[in-house]
Formats: structure tokens, sequence, C-alpha cells
């Protein structure tokens, strides 16, 4: 089969993500939760060899990796109703249990320890597909295990399968709340220098605008971990919607990803998702929204919607690199044309000066399988320039907690920082570096931009 | 009864009163008839005959009311070479061409020329200006200045006349012509100043003395005959091509030729007076001539009345009367002649009508026959009546008046066909305007349309057959429909099914009635659809019981081929969308061809990208055949049942070539390519396409053209496909940069990378998603009229074809 993608799931929260998004799935294609196609599923026309394979026995099989240090949240799963689904062989946990600690580089001092035994069942799923287009990687940069040993993980893919598309969806700290993790900065800078460099595309999502979409949008006062990761799973299925289902264009990852990272080092693209129901509200909430394609569209373009939580743009100086909307539903191309006209003649969207200027769109069919409660849904997928407010933010952070040298001892136990430090420097200057190109790119000379010569 | 005795006279030898016998006698003596008929064709081509063989003649004189006008026939191919035998030239612009030369000779006959026919006829094919439509009334006014240069002006104008109401085709163009060669005479004697000298027969350097003469008699004669026999083969060569196979097996009596007599018309030959009423007092007279009257309204000659021959089958028959009747007798004896000669018209027409002359004549001689058996009872009536001796000259006069009338009406109809030679369709389009002209003429109208009413009969008859079940039935090439059957469906490749639908069936405008001609291609289209349902196997029951029947006013005919038309337009969808899954066809041409089935395009690219990128020479066409197969097999597409029609295609031409070439617009630009052929030879990808196996009856929609469109556009999808893949691949090779830091340096290509990218996918959204999802959706919801399809393929294509022009 072409175009297959396999999926890591790692630490906690990748693998919760992972659960929701497989879930999704299931549903999506009609398959239960055992892997067996639902009768009524049969003749469909999608194509669920992307992200399954069939067993001997013909039951779908997620070609997932489970990778985890700790026992609970695979446990949670292995009991859940979907225990069945999974691959035993693919599930791998680390035999002492302890964890990574929430620290960095324990995740990857581990991943570096476990790399046979991780990496055979890499191969083993890549070798059982017939075209493999990539990986997609579930994990959250704060804590251990995800940033850890995803960062080595991350490392390594792209050495040994340089040819194949890495995807990451990485979820970004709450940067409003105080964490329990206190080495959070440290983990997430040393992340996201992994992230910048051997990654090609990341999917940013912020918990910060998690946390604000589930309170404003769908008023839930203190959401959970499932709540929240259903709205992460909502975004990977709609996502990977062209893939699935199959219609005129964007039938590979690749022509999804392509046109909206214009240089290798601006792939950090942030989601939008609308209209955005809860489960409690579904029956009770009047249905008062009349879903058009423009009205998805130009919610889309609200910041409010976004998945990442940007600082404000005061200098106004910030602008979209390439934006791909997904449109799912009953559309008419015409009011698709209609709306990209609208929104070009209020300049909704402003874009880089040195590139097209315009909104991509992508029309996918939905789930026969699922009922939608309303006409017309869409996912934004765009690379702005401001996201690198949120990478600075995490600098600042780190800087902050570097300048007093706090828990540095943590990482001084580990063999990556017993002789020096020079990582954090290191990865410090990688992120800044992205930090400025993003500014750089919002600029017209960007092109002939050097890093080197705005140093000084 | 005495009618009976009549008319067995007519059959039996002889007959038991005294009367009948002198009659049979009478009878016996005249001699086999000739067939007359085409008479004016012989002519014609005999001569044509003589001059082929003496072709010195080639200058003719002729004297045009004192002035002398020199016709040079210049030996081209077009006279000399023609075959005598003109049924090579294709049956129907030879007969075309034959009526035209008879019309000709006729009109020149009239003017007293000796021009050969055939003289005018080239100068005319050959004067571009012939084509020109004259106006009938500029014909007329050319005709009476024609008349007044002639001496037998008069006569001309009389033939004139009768020619137009006979509707001789070409007449107005002829009399044209005719006008203008006149008119050009000086331009003639510019252009043409020698004189040749005069042709004599023999040789030229002795005068021809007077023991020659007898045997240049003989010659001439000679040559005649043979070249009659000829002509006369050629005639019988033309009606066995009308013929049936089983013709020749069939040995029908030539009753006309061994019996003579058989024919209810007057002998062919006159017969003398062989009475005299010289001895006869007056009053006796008149009992005599009652009786002979009788005797001639019904063909046969009497004692004292008799005919006189008829040159020609539709000329009015004149009589002879005994030169000693009482002149207020003969008065009122001429008075009443013409019932005769019209009765006589009818007959020859009857009689002239032979087993060839097809269903409708057939129908209409049958309905002639109707009316005349009226005929026959009056004049029995009027016998009985002489019998009782109450039947007086005066009372016979009155009662024959009305019929005079009919039989007038009767001979006019009989005459306006028959001198035009018409048949099928045509006689009856002449019906009916004759019923839509008699307007006024009450008794004559309902003459008339009855008369269309029976010959109309056997055509709706043909008619219900075809617009009913689909089939032709029309053993005599009468009906407007002409079955090609040469054109079989076996013998066909199969992607010709759009030649068969073409070229079966073809209307044959001389043949369609007048009334029925706002009709012809619906009735073309119902028939034709029911033959495609009958020929897929599927039995069509007829729905309609209504018969269709000709009247002046409540014409059903309209509605109930309105109704055939719909009903077959109707059960052809239904079974092209039910049985043969019309839909599915559509849908799997959009999964393949628009490339609907993204995932089956990416896998069969990726598989056979390798084998494409070569050479057009180097590609193993079986090679990328099993390649298609497996992708089917193995992608999304194998739930689609019309997966295994699937080829693959190489075009020895790229898509752009292509398209200017069916485009064909002299630009620039344009001549510059087509210089520019030495570049290099094509690869895979530009040659690349799809091919599909369409059968039986879907290929009538699916056609040859219609694939080819749809070729088009897919190829011009699969190459944009092609080149974002390519680009994609960049992409993926570019992404490695991203961990050094030179990757700064490569910003400007991959700036550009990027636009093109954009504007490649672009270019694919706006062709997929707003050109052929919309268009694809309009034609789901008009299919419920099938030649909606094919504008449907037009807007695609159309569309299709700007957005190639603006990228190119």
């Amino acid at each position: 089969m072409p175009s297959e993608m396999i999926t890591l799931q790692l630490g906690q929260c990748g693998n919760q993500i992972g659960f929701e998004f497989w879930k999704q799935l299931c549903i999506e294609h009609g398959i239960s939760p055992e892997g067996i196609l639902e009768e009524f599923a049969s003749a469909g026309s999608d194509r669920k060899d992307v992200f399954f394979y069939q067993a001997d026995d013909d039951h779908y099989i997620p070609r997932a990796v489970l990778l985890d240090l700790e026992p609970r949240v695979i446990h949670t799963i292995m009991n859940s109703p979907y225990a069945k689904l999974y691959n035993p062989e693919n599930v791998y946990l680390s035999k002492h249990g302890g964890g990574a600690g929430n620290n960095w580089a324990s995740g990857y001092a581990q991943g570096e320890k476990l790399n046979e035994e991780v990496f055979d069942i890499i191969n083993r799923e890549a070798d059982g597909s017939d075209n493999l287009e990539g990986f997609v990687l579930c994990h959250s940069i704060a804590g251990g295990t995800g940033s850890g040993m995803g960062s080595y993980i991350l490392e390594h893919l792209s050495d040994r399968f340089p040819k194949k598309l890495v995807q990451t969806y990485s979820v970004f700290p709450n940067l409003d709340e105080i964490s329990d993790v206190v080495v959070q900065p440290y983990n997430s800078l040393l992340t996201l220098k992994r992230l910048t460099e051997s990654a090609d595309c990341v999917m940013v999502l912020d918990n910060t605008a998690l946390n604000r979409i589930a309170s404003d949008r769908l008023h839930i006062q203190n959401p959970s971990f499932a709540q929240i990761n259903t709205l992460v799973s909502t975004i990977m299925s709609a996502s990977t919607a062209t893939l699935r289902y199959p219609s005129y264009m964007n039938n590979d990852l690749i022509s999804l990803v392509a046109p909206l990272i214009p240089t290798p080092r601006l792939h950090f693209l942030m989601t939008g998702y609308t209209p955005l129901t809860a489960d409690h509200e579904l029956n009770t909430a009047p249905k008062i929204r009349k879903t058009t394609v423009l009205d998805v569209m130009q919610r889309l373009l609200q910041p409010k919607n976004m998945m990442v939580s940007l600082s404000p743009d005061r200098a106004n100086q910030h602008c979209y690199i390439s934006i791909l909307n997904i449109i799912q539903g009953e559309v008419d191309p015409s009011q698709v044309h209609k709306s990209l006209q609208r929104i070009r003649e209020r300049k909704l969207a402003s874009f880089i000066p040195w590139g097209p200027a315009s909104i991509q769109v992508a029309l996918s069919r939905r789930s026969p399988y699922v009922t939608a409660s309303h006409k017309v849904s869409g996912l934004l997928l765009a690379n702005h320039t401001n996201i690198s407010s949120l990478f600075d933010r995490c600098l600042q952070q780190f800087d902050k907690l570097r300048k007093r040298e706090a828990f540095i001892d943590v990482f001084r136990k580990e063999p990556m920082f017993k002789d020096s430090l020079e990582e954090f420097d290191e990865s410090r200057s990688v992120v800044d570096d992205l930090v400025r190109e993003y500014q750089a790119a919002a600029t017209p000379d960007y092109v002939h931009w050097n890093p080197e010569s705005s140093h000084i | 009864m005495a009618s009976g005795k009549r008319l067995a006279g007519k059959t039996a030898e002889s007959g038991p009163c005294g009367k009948a016998a002198s009659y049979s006698a009478r009878i016996r003596t005249l001699r086999d008839r000739l067939k007359s008929v085409n008479s004016v064709h012989c002519n014609s081509d005999c001569k044509r005959m003589v001059r082929s063989r003496e072709p010195k003649t080639n200058i003719i004189e002729t004297d045009f009311k004192g002035m002398s006008l020199f016709i040079r026939l210049t030996p081209s191919s077009g006279v000399y070479e023609r075959a005598p035998v003109p049924i090579c030239l294709g049956q129907n612009s030879s007969i075309q061409e034959n009526k035209m030369q008879s019309t000709i000779k006729e009109v020149l006959d009239a003017l007293g020329v000796n021009i050969e026919a055939d003289t005018i006829l080239n100068y005319a094919q050959n004067d571009p200006s012939f084509s020109i439509n004259v106006s009938n009334k500029q014909a007329y006014e050319y005709a009476h200045k024609l008349a007044s240069k002639v001496s037998s002006g008069k006569q001309f104008l009389k033939k004139y006349e009768e020619l137009k109401s006979r509707n001789a085709e070409n007449l107005t163009n002829i009399i044209a012509i005719l006008y203008k060669l006149v008119c050009d005479e000086k331009k003639f004697k510019i252009s043409k100043p020698k004189i040749s000298p005069k042709p004599t027969l023999g040789d030229n350097k002795h005068q021809i003395t007077k023991e020659d003469l007898p045997q240049i008699k003989d010659k001439l004669l000679k040559a005649v005959d043979e070249s009659k026999k000829l002509v006369m083969k050629s005639f019988e060569e033309k009606e066995v091509q009308l013929r049936p196979n089983w013709y020749n097996s069939l040995d029908l009596p030539n009753w006309q030729k061994e019996h003579p007599f058989m024919s209810w018309d007057f002998p062919k030959e006159p017969l003398p007076l062989i009475a005299s009423l010289a001895v006869i007092p007056v009053i006796s007279q008149e009992n005599i001539i009652i009786d002979e009257l009788l005797y001639v309204f019904n063909g046969i000659p009497g004692n004292y009345i008799v005919h006189k021959p008829v040159k020609d089958i539709y000329e009015p028959r004149q009589f002879l009367i005994a030169e000693d009747l009482d002149d207020a007798l003969k008065q009122i004896v001429q008075q009443m002649l013409p019932i005769a000669s019209n009765y006589s018209i009818v007959r020859r027409f009857i009689e002239n009508c032979d087993m060839w002359s097809g269903q409708v004549l057939h129908a209409l001689v049958a309905g002639i026959e109707i009316l005349l058996k009226d005929y026959y009872t009056m004049i029995a009536q009027l016998e009985t009546e002489y019998m009782n001796r109450t039947l007086t000259l005066q009372k016979l006069w009155y009662f024959i008046l009305p019929t005079m009338h009919t039989m007038q009406v009767l001979a006019a109809i009989v005459t306006s066909i028959g001198k035009s030679e018409l048949r099928g369709g045509a006689v009856l389009t002449v019906l009916h305007e004759k019923t839509s002209t008699l307007m006024g003429d009450v008794r004559a109208q309902e003459i008339a349309l009855f008369l269309t009413e029976r010959a109309c009969r056997p055509y709706f008859d043909i008619l219900d057959c075809w617009i009913h079940k689909g089939i032709v039935t029309d053993p005599f090439h009468e009906f407007m429909i002409q079955d090609n059957e040469l054109v079989n469906k076996e013998e066909l490749p199969l992607d010709y099914s759009a030649d068969y639908w073409e070229k079966r069936y073809s209307i044959q405008m001389d043949r369609v009635p007048q009334f029925l001609e706002k009709f012809t291609n619906i009735i073309l289209r119902t028939g034709k659809y029911l033959n495609v349902i009958s020929q897929c196997g599927k039995s069509i029951t007829k729905t309609n019981t209504e018969e269709i029947k000709y009247s002046l006013r409540q014409q059903n005919y309209g509605a109930i081929i309105q109704k055939a038309y719909s009903f077959a337009s109707k059960s052809l969808l239904e079974l092209l969308l039910k049985e043969y899954d019309l839909m599915g066809r559509l849908k799997s041409v959009k999964n393949y061809f628009l490339m609907s089935q993204g995932d089956f395009i990416v896998q069969f690219m990726d598989a056979t990208e390798q084998e494409l990128s070569k050479k057009i020479d180097d590609i193993i066409p079986s090679k990328l055949e099993s390649l298609l197969g497996l992708c089917l097999r193995l992608s999304a597409a194998s739930h689609d049942p019309y997966n295994e029609d699937m080829r693959v295609e190489l075009s020895p031409y790229d898509l752009q070539f292509q398209m200017i070439k069916i485009v064909s617009i002299e630009t620039k630009e344009e001549k510059e390519y087509k210089q520019n052929k030495d570049c290099p030879p094509l690869t895979g990808i530009e040659a690349f396409s799809f091919g599909m196996e369409v059968k039986w009856p879907v290929s009538l929609i699916l056609n040859h053209k219609a694939i080819a469109c749809y070729q088009m556009i897919f190829r011009h999808l699969f190459f944009c496909k092609h080149v974002e893949r390519l680009l994609c691949r960049v992409w993926l090779y570019n992404k490695v940069v991203k961990r050094f830091s030179e990757a700064r340096l490569y910003a400007d290509a991959f700036a550009l990378r990027q636009r093109m990218l954009s504007c490649v996918q672009h270019l694919q959204y706006y062709m997929c998603v707003e050109v052929i999802e919309p268009s694809w959706c309009q034609l789901i919801q008009n299919l419920e009229n099938v030649s909606i399809f094919f504008t449907f393929l037009n807007v695609v294509w159309e569309m299709t074809q700007n957005t190639f022009e603006y990228i190119s």
C-alpha cells in the first residue's frame, strides 16, 4: 500500500493522545475496538491501510508503536476495550519501569540504552509496509520520556530513514500555570532543538491554548486530560482526512506538508479547528450556528480558535507563511471560491512578501459512519511567523532557570551532562536562531537573510 | 347484367352477344403494347451513345430566329468519358441527372432547338452560377423572354407551364441557364471565332452521293438499334438493383406484353372507324351514340368513336368521332369525351404501376380502383337505364357531370405523380399538397383525402414498425429511413460503435413526406433507440395500440410519434442506467480519467515512475499493463467492477501537439512549434494515458471521441500530478539541509520551489475542484436526458482547454 504512516507514541502524554487518535480512527472507519470491521462499513471506499494493516484473520491492526518508561498509561490502555486492537509486540515498556522522572536527560539516556529494542520494532513495522511515507510521533516536550526519549528517537529516525517524512504532534506545556515539573523549561528547550533539526513537520499543540479553548469555547470549567485529548485527536484525524478519504488531490502526506513549509527549518505549524462542540453540549445546546464555508474559513483565521496561544503581535509585523484549510462536509466549490475572495478583499490574512500569498484549500469527504453535527467543518494548518513568540517564551523561562543554575544537578547525574552543560547552550542557540529566522521570514529580504550578520 | 357482359368482354375472348363478338374481333387486331415508360430517357441516352461513337460532331449549329448560336462542345471528360450506364455514379445522382436531362430535353424540344441535352447539362455543371437559386418569378420572366426570341414561342411557354405543373426538378435553373446562353451568345462568338467545318458523315473528302444514302441509312439504323438495346439493358439493371435476390428464381409472366387485351385502357394501336352513320337518321343516331359512349367511358373503342394513340402515357387522349354524326349530337359527345380521356389517363397510370413501384403506389392504385368500382357501377346503372330505353343523351350528360369532375381530379393527381415518376414518400408529399390545396372544392378534397389516407397506410405501417419496434421493413426503398445493413455490429471493431450509431440508419430526404418533415429527426432517433435496445437482446413490447392515420385536421401522428419517441428514449436510458450501469461506468471514468480516485493514481505513479521516465521507445507496454493491473487490485479501486476494462495507452505525440493539431490555429507560436519538431523524443510520462474498453451499448455514449477527450484531460492532469510529485521529492531531498547553517544560502531556491509547487497545486485544485467536480455534479443532475451528456463533455472539455491555454 502506498504512503503508509507509522505512529510512535511516547510517554504518558503521547500515549494518551495516541489512544484517543486510534479511538477516533476506529469510529471513522467503522472498525470495532477489537479491530474487526463492522458490517455496515464493509463496502467503504475509504483507505484504512494508511494507518492500519490487516492481520491474517483480516482484523485491522494499527501501525502504532507504544513506548513508555513507566507502565501506568499503557496499563490503562491495555485494560480498555481497545486492548486487543494493538499489536502486543509493538507495545514496549521499560523493564525496570521507573520512568524518566520528568528528566529529559534520563529519558534520552534510557532511549540510548533501549535503542536496539525500540528500533527493532520500528524496523519491523517499516518492513511490513510497501511504501512507507513517514512517521508520526506523539509526545509532549515537557516531560521526561516523551521529550528525552522522543528526542533520541527523532535524531535516529532521520538518520535511519533520511527519505521518510517525520511529523510530530508535540504538546507544549501550559506556560500560564506553574508546572509541577520544575525542569520543564530545560526539557522543552532541549527537545525544541531536536524538533528543529530532526523533525520535518511539527504540529504545535499548545496546552495553554487547548485549555483556553476548552474553557472558553466548550465551557468546561476544569477540562480533564481526556477532554483535551479529544480536541487533539479531532485535529489529528482531520489533518489526515484527505489521506484516508482519497479524492482528486492531497492523497499523500507530503503533498499536504510540502506547500506549507517553504524552507526546511520553518516547519512549526499551528492548527485551528471549527466548529468545536463538547460531548456534553451536543444534545442540550440549541443549534444556533449555521455553518457555511465562509463562516468556517473566517473563524479559522481568528486567533481564539487557534490551538496555539501566541503573544499578541503589537508591532503587527508577523504574518502567515502559508495556510492550508482542510474543509470537510458538503461543500460547493463555488462557495470556497467566494470565501477566498472575501478573505482576500478584507485582508483577513497577511502573507509573507517573498512567497506565494494565498490560502490553499483541500476538500475532503467525511466519514460516513460518524454523524456530524455541522454541515461544514474546517481545519486550519498554518505556518505563522508569530509562532516564534512561543519559542521566545520558552527561551525566557529557560534563561530564568539557567541564570540561577537551578535544578541542574538532576541533569548532571546523566552521562550527557556529566562533563559540561554545553548541550544547554547549543540548544539555546539553535532555538534562538529559529526565533530570529521566523522573525526574519516576516520581512521581504528573508531570502537574502544571513543569520551571521544579524548576530552583530 | 349488362355491365357484367362488358367486364367479361375485357377478359374473355368472346362474349355471348354480337356486340361483344365484334368488339373482341377488333381487339384481336391490336398488337402487343410496347412499354413506353422512360421513353424520354431512352432518347437522350441513345443520343449520348451515338455521340460517344462519333466524337467529331462537336459543333452543333442551331438556328435561333435568324441568329446563329454556336455552342462548342468541348471534349471534356464530363461528357465523353462518362459510362453509358450511369449507375456507377451512384444511383441517386444518376437518377437526378437523368431527370434533369429529360427536363432539359423537353424544354429544348419545345424551343425547337436541336441541341443535346448533355450540352446544357455540361454547361450547367461547369457554370458556377448554376447553383444560385433562381426564384420562380425570375424564371417566369426568363421563359417569356426566351419565348419571344424563338419562332415556336407559344409552344415553349406551354411546355414551361406543364413542366412547372409537375414540379420538374431544377426547371427554374434550366430556364435561367438557357436564357444566359442566349444572352451570352455574342461572347461565344468572340471566344470562338473559328468556325469548324460542318461535320459530315462518312468520309470528309468525298461528297455524299445518292448511292451512299441507303448505306448510311442502314448504318444509322443499326447504331440506333444497338444503342436502344444498351439503354434498355441499363434500365433493366437499374430495376434489378431494387429487386431482392429471389426475383430471378421467380418466373413472373409479363401479362402486359403477352396479353395486351387484358388492359382496361384503350388498345395501344388506333382502330379505324368501321361504320358510317350517314344512312342512319338523326333520331336513331342518338341511341347508337349513347351505346358508343358507354363503351368509350370504359376504355373500349366503339364503332363510331375511336381513340387516337398517345405519345406519352400521361397525355390526354384524343378521340375521333364519325364525320357524319349529327352536329348537335357531336357537340354533346365532345363535351362528354374528357371523362373517357381522364379515365384513360388514370387507367394508364394504374397499369403502369408494376411490382416494383412500391407499396405506397400500390396502395394509391388500390384506392383509385375503389373509386373506379363506383365508376363502373355508375356506367352499369346507366346501361340498365339505356336498356330500358329511358336514357337520352341529355340525361347521360346530366348523370355523368359530377363524375366528370371526380375523374378530372383523379387524372390531375395521377398525372402529377406519374409524370415526375415519384414513388414512396414523395408520392405522399404530392398527395398531401393536393389535399390541402383543394380546400375550396369539397368533393375533390374528399377524393384527395381518401387517396392520401389510403396511400399513407403502408407508409404508416412501416413508420409504426419503426417507431415501435425499431425495425425497417421496407422492401421497396420507400421509407424515409434507410437501413444500411452493411454496417453490421459484429463487423465493427469495438471502438467504432459511434460509427454504427451514425451510419447504420440514414434519412433519405427525398422520401420524407412533407407532413412528416418536422418529425424527421425524432422518427430517426426513436427507431435508433429501439434498435439499440433490441440489439442488446431486450424485447420491445409495443405499448401503443392507436393506429397512425392520415387526416387533414385531427392529425394524430404527431402525438403518436412524440409518445413513441419519449418511450423509446426513456427505455433506452433506463436500459443504460439500470442494465448497463451507465452511472457506474461514468463513475469509473471519473475515478480513473479525472483522477478522483487519488490514491490509485498515487499508487500507480509510485509503481510506474521508473518505467514511465524512460524514453517512449524503451518502454515495455506489457510491463505497464501488468503494473496497472497490480495497482488496480491493490488500491481502493479493487472495489470498482469495471477496473478490468482499463488499459494502458502510449500515444506517439505529446498533449500539446495533439491539442494544437485539433485546435489548429495558425498562430506564429504554433508555426514555431511545428518547426521545432526535432525536440527530444517523448518520455513515458508525456505519452502515457489510460485507455478504456467500453462495451456495447455503453460505447454509444462513451464513444471513441468521448474517451479521447477524457484522455486528453487525463494526460494534462497526469502531467500536473507528475510535476507536483517531482517538486515534492525535491522538498524531501531539501529537508536534510536544516541541520546545517548553510541552509540559508538556498533560501532563494526554496522560495522558487515553493512558488512552483503552489502554482501547480492551485492549478490542480482549480481543474479538479472548480471545473471537474461541479460539471460532474451537474451531469448527475441532468442525466435525465441522454443528450445532455455531450454538453457535459463540451463543458469539461472547453474549460480544461481554457486552463491549458492559460498555462501554456
